[in-house]
């Protein structure tokens, strides 16, 4: 992640600087990437059987899938929220011993290929395990429910949170959290008058990017929780059965989605002055 | 001139007992209104500082990584310390013995970072109020208190803005405002000019005296410019790496630094060493011009009457017998009055040095010379040593030394002239441009210097 004031670029902008040498090398790979990056999409704007997209759109199961997969996104981005904003907060403001160790340990969802992160929830959450028998013999089924959805979309998608606040809590100066401390203000009232406030384009930034990331999980949540079916574990069950006439309409839906989202992290970005990459 | 005397006269007294005052103050018998005694080990410094001054402007004054900012931090409980007592006005802020520690936000300090840390999200007016806001604090007459603050803050218009929408010196009266909004006991300035323009600076510099004199908040202001502390302290601290070198008043800490070290911080550029070769009283020879004590036969010194040419030195260089029979000279310990002393530095030059009553002198001893040079006088090249003893001040015990005039270079109001003296020392000296010009002086001219005692000011170096 990455934190580049608006007055680099300004600088970067006016101050030009060319050595010699025209970047033939540079361009030509580069070139290459774009190409491998656009091409298919583009490629995929043509092959797609347009015809067919809205009735397939509206068939009843993709829109079940729709709203099921919605709703665990929104409902897992709120814990995220809730509990991701104060690690970030705590990581960002506090040191403690094993630091190091969670620091490295909330990157370890991003790295692990899903379905191993699923296996993993599995284990705890599912019908014989730790947490998730004592719950199935109460009536709360974890696996093939939206809980067990909500729970593989959060332990993928809650380092985009995490790491975005703490980063956004880290940019904020110091001084400021200080001065508010000279005035009278004890740290939860200055967290909620000055570090959230100053923190919030980072924040939000980063849980439009975990919310995409919950809508597109489907690694961990196929193994978690395969029922019901969400946009992108529907998508594989159409690619299965129907092939792939049948999965196109669903990946031009997430593809328009991803843009939208995209499109929003920019316009948050401009507003705040602040890029966010990660 | 005849008035030039009398005011040169009159410093001469003022200085001699105003050097006895930091003494006072560091045996105790003022306690401060505020006590600071902090210390903290950090990987490579060890900021470990020790001052009480009484309520007014106190100026922590030092280079910079000196441990200024640090100590302000640590009075408004910002900075974890591993030995600290803190009070103020009698009240205990920390005392790591009794294991006790005020926080921050308990503290009713008014603190003012160099930046000023003006929250970015909130306008003017909600920066000012935002204190009012703090948790059991009431909020019933915060719209009249930030009209009153607007008021004394000349903030009229501006209540709706961003600080980003504001320029330095209002960003500064800003962050001022907001620190006052609470009715701090203790207000802590960080720099608070340094992000300025020279011009509003010297503005500002003067509101701040202004203000300090309306609010009667006592104030720590932190900073590293000397003419800044000079103009603005009550009691001084100088701090160098992490420790606390002197604490006095301004005119104390600035006429007459305690060890070369602090000559040079305050500016006092121009420091030699010399052997201290005659001592006379100097009220005795202020009374009696016409007769100069040491003028019975076969004496070898030359008076604190008589001008010291370098002709005369080869005889002055010799060490005096003390002790004489009918010898004005008064030795160390024994006077209660201020004493001329006459000092040989190296290369031939012999000086006169204003020495205060508090400080015990002997003939033989080495001394520290910190040369005031906005108090020396230049004279015309071809000023015979009885001109310049006509127009020279009452005491009598100015060094007249010829010189060239190597180098001018103008430093805002005053041009610094550097002369290189026969005996072989240069001074850099502060000349207004009418002075120069009066003198006709120029890169090459010859210049007679005249350095009165009273510019003279010689100390141990204690280090």
């Amino acid at each position: 992640m990455q934190q580049v004031s608006s007055t680099d670029v300004e600088q970067h902008r006016t101050t030009p600087f060319r050595p010699a040498g025209r970047g033939t090398v540079f361009w030509l790979l580069a070139a290459c990437m774009m190409l491998y990056l656009i091409g298919p999409l583009v490629y995929f704007l043509f092959v797609l059987p347009w015809p067919s997209v809205p009735s397939t759109l509206s068939d009843p199961d993709a829109v079940q899938a729709l709203i099921t997969s919605a709703e665990s996104a929104t409902i897992a981005t709120a814990f995220m929220a809730l509990f991701g904003i104060p690690l970030g907060y705590v990581l960002a403001r506090f040191s403690f011993p094993g630091k190091s160790i969670v620091s490295v340990a909330i990157y370890l969802p991003l790295v692990f290929p899903p379905v191993i992160s699923g296996i993993i929830l599995l284990v705890l959450f599912g019908p014989y395990g730790l947490i998730g028998g004592p719950l199935t013999n109460a009536g709360w089924e974890v696996d093939d429910s939206l809980a067990g959805i909500v729970i593989a979309q959060i332990f993928v998608a809650a380092p985009f949170v995490i790491v975005a606040a703490r980063s956004a809590f880290e940019s904020i100066d110091p001084r400021l959290e200080q001065v508010a401390a000279t005035l009278g203000h004890n740290r939860w009232s200055l967290f909620w008058r000055v570090s959230l406030p100053l923190a919030r384009g980072g924040i939000i930034a980063g849980l439009i990017l975990a919310w995409m990331r919950a809508l597109g999980e489907f690694g961990a949540t196929v193994v978690l929780a395969y029922h019901p079916y969400t946009i992108p574990v529907f998508t594989f069950v159409q690619l299965s059965s129907v092939g792939v006439a049948g999965a196109l309409p669903l990946a031009l839906f997430s593809l328009g989605l991803s843009i939208v989202v995209i499109g929003a992290i920019v316009v948050v970005q401009r507003r705040t002055g602040k890029s966010i990459v990660i | 001139m005849i008035d030039s005397h009398h005011a040169g006269h009159h410093e001469q007294i003022a200085a001699s007992t105003e050097t006895a005052s930091p003494a006072a103050d560091q045996a105790g018998e003022t306690p401060g209104a505020l006590t600071v005694a902090v210390r903290r080990e950090l990987a490579g410094f060890t900021l470990d500082i020790a001052f009480s001054a009484p309520r007014g402007l106190t100026v922590l004054f030092g280079p910079s990584g000196a441990g200024k900012s640090l100590t302000l931090q640590a009075i408004a409980g910002l900075f974890p310390l591993d030995a600290a007592r803190i009070a103020l006005d009698g009240i205990t802020w920390h005392d790591s013995e009794r294991g006790f520690y005020l926080p921050p936000q308990r503290r009713h300090v008014g603190y003012v970072p160099q930046n000023y840390a003006l929250f970015p999200h909130l306008t003017v007016e909600q920066n000012i109020v935002f204190s009012l806001k703090a948790p059991g604090r009431q909020v019933r007459e915060s719209r009249q208190r930030v009209d009153e603050l607007v008021e004394l803050m000349q903030l009229d218009g501006l209540e709706n803005r961003r600080p980003t929408q504001l320029s330095g010196g209002q960003q500064q009266r800003v962050a001022l405002a907001r620190a006052l909004a609470p009715n701090p006991l203790l207000l802590l300035l960080d720099e608070p000019f340094s992000s300025l323009d020279a011009a509003v600076r010297e503005t500002l510099r003067e509101e701040m005296r202004a203000l300090h004199e309306r609010v009667h908040v006592p104030i720590v202001l932190v900073t590293h410019d000397a003419a800044e502390a000079r103009a603005l302290a009550d009691t001084v601290v100088v701090i160098q790496q992490g420790r606390v070198l002197q604490v006095g008043a301004p005119d104390v800490v600035f006429r007459s630094p305690q060890t070369r070290t602090i000559a040079v911080l305050v500016g006092m550029h121009t420091c030699w060493s010399g052997k201290v070769v005659a001592i006379t009283d100097e009220e005795a020879s202020i009374s009696s011009p016409a007769t100069p004590p040491d003028a019975h036969e076969g004496h070898p010194y030359i008076s604190g009457g008589k001008v010291v040419t370098i002709k005369d030195f080869e005889e002055a260089a010799q060490p005096p017998p003390d002790a004489h029979k009918g010898h004005p000279y008064i030795s160390a310990g024994r006077s209660t009055r201020p004493r001329i002393a006459r000092i040989s530095v190296k290369d031939h030059l012999v000086i006169h040095a204003s020495i205060p009553a508090s400080m015990p002198v002997h003939i033989g001893q080495t001394l520290e010379l910190g040369i005031r040079t906005d108090e020396i006088r230049v004279f015309p090249g071809d000023t015979s040593v009885r001109m310049a003893e006509s127009i020279n001040d009452p005491s009598r015990s100015m060094t007249l030394v010829a010189g060239t005039v190597m180098r001018i270079l103008p430093k805002g109001v005053f041009h610094s002239i550097t002369v290189l003296l026969k005996t072989g020392q240069t001074l850099d000296i502060p000349m207004v441009a009418r002075e120069m010009h009066d003198l006709g002086i120029d890169v090459g001219s010859g210049v007679m210097v005249g350095v009165p005692a009273r510019a003279v000011h010689a100390f141990w170096d204690r280090e």
